[in-house]
């Protein structure tokens, strides 16, 4: 998934052979954007109402990506004011995607957590 | 003869309205009660009150506001008979309202006193100034009219994956439209009455279409006006042939809001117009095109273009697009 946005306008992709759950291909797509610069501080995301029409999914699937966001610190949600990106959102949205990255990688060289852990460790030393 | 014309429209009319407006209270004023009757009930009986000099700079500045704005349109060298036939009816409407809330107020001892005004009065009032919107219209003439829609641009396109699925959003606004908007509230609250329902009316019809939202995906493409995105439509996929990247000017394609765009050029398509610039012209088979103003126009048009030829869709080539 990948997402940008030019003053007012976004794009969201997702990869429709991803077997995690909608909400959380939802809020990856936005972490990847922001962690890229794509989306900046500030700026609004698509109402939900209007993400899930598009999508053909419950507002809740998506309500439920944006909450997931919102938890991790990334983005604000406002009644009637959408949904904003935070200043401090770049930082954690850039660690959590990598991170997410990282996972992926090591499962499909079949390298467990233990293997991956140590290796991180090694990296931080 | 134009010369005339041009003298007519830009100063005598103005400058008579906005004299008419100032200058009738101001003549009378020792005849006038302080605060006068501003504002009647349905019924005709005055029911709102405020000093005539208050009242009279708020019309006045309004009336000034709106030459302003003539003359600007002018200088940018767009006018149309439409903006000119709006500034009439609001210059013309507010001078009327002036005459008749002076004629009621005069020589009489306080402002409940006032005369009624009733409906035909304010109907009378709506008229005389729909004619002087008439007239503005016809002084504008037909060369003023720039010379018809762009040239469709090109029909961009996204890449999109194989298994890649995307959603699009986006949206224009227009801040002149807003301001608009305010504008004519302030007035209804100024003119007060049957008229000032007639103006909210307008000031609401405005008011949706000083935004638009556009969301692209694969069940079709959905617009939607106001900020708030609704009434909204959905055009399904498969009834769009592609999509294209186009320059809107809204003189050239009716005005602003909802249009059916006048001449052949685009085949009488239907126009969501909320501003000049960038806009997406989904071109249909049987049905007429859909243009709409839209930030990002070439992404949302990409990836309808995409969905289209993801759909087994074969576009034709473009660039050019013409019919």
């Amino acid at each position: 998934m990948y997402c940008s946005s030019i003053n007012g306008t976004m794009l969201l992709r997702f990869d429709r052979s991803d077997a995690d759950p909608i909400y959380d291909q939802i809020a990856a797509s936005v972490r990847r954007s922001i962690a890229e610069g794509d989306l900046e501080v500030g700026d609004r995301l698509p109402p939900a109402r209007e993400l899930a029409r598009a999508l053909g999914v419950n507002v809740h699937t998506v309500l439920r990506g944006y909450a997931q966001l919102r938890d991790e610190g990334i983005i604000e949600m406002r009644r009637g004011r959408g949904s904003v990106v935070l200043a401090g959102g770049r930082s954690q949205a850039r660690l959590r995607s990598l991170a997410r990255e990282l996972c992926a990688e090591a499962r499909r060289q079949g390298i467990g957590i233990e293997e991956l852990a140590a290796l991180i460790d090694e990296e931080m030393s | 003869m134009t010369r005339v014309r041009s003298v007519l429209r830009l100063v005598v009319i103005p400058a008579g309205s906005l004299a008419v407006t100032v200058g009738v209270p101001l003549w009378f004023l020792g005849r006038l009660p302080d605060p006068m009757a501003r504002h009647w009930s349905a019924s005709g009986t005055p029911d709102g009150a405020s000093s005539p000099i208050l009242l009279t700079a708020l019309a006045g500045g309004v009336v000034l506001v709106v030459w302003v704005a003539l003359l600007l349109v002018e200088r940018r060298g767009t006018p149309s008979s439409a903006s000119s036939a709006v500034a009439f009816f609001l210059m013309s409407l507010l001078a009327v309202l002036q005459v008749v809330a002076v004629w009621a107020n005069l020589d009489v001892a306080e402002w409940p006193e006032a005369r009624a005004v009733g409906a035909p009065v304010a109907l009378g009032a709506a008229l005389v100034a729909v004619a002087f919107g008439g007239l503005g219209w016809v002084l504008t003439g037909s060369g003023a009219v720039p010379s018809g829609p762009a040239a469709a641009g090109p029909a961009p396109r996204m890449e999109l994956g194989a298994g890649e699925d995307a959603v699009w959003f986006g949206m224009a606004e227009s801040r002149g439209l807003a301001v608009l908007a305010v504008l004519l509230v302030g007035v209804a609250v100024v003119v007060g009455g049957v008229v000032a329902a007639l103006v909210l009316v307008v000031a609401g019809l405005v008011v949706f279409f000083a935004a638009v939202r556009v969301g692209v995906s694969e069940h079709g493409v959905e617009i939607g006006l106001g900020w708030w995105g609704w009434p909204r439509r959905r055009i399904p996929l498969d009834e769009i042939m592609r999509a294209e990247v186009m320059d809107v000017e809204p003189l050239a394609m009716g005005g602003w809001g909802y249009r059916v765009v006048p001449g052949s050029m685009l085949r009488g398509a239907r126009a969501v117009v909320v501003r000049r610039g960038p806009g997406i012209r989904l071109v249909r088979g049987m049905r007429p095109d859909l243009v709409v103003t839209v930030d990002g126009a070439a992404q949302g048009a990409g990836l309808v273009n995409a969905l289209l030829e993801r759909d087994g869709r074969v576009l034709p080539p473009t660039p050019g697009g013409g019919d």
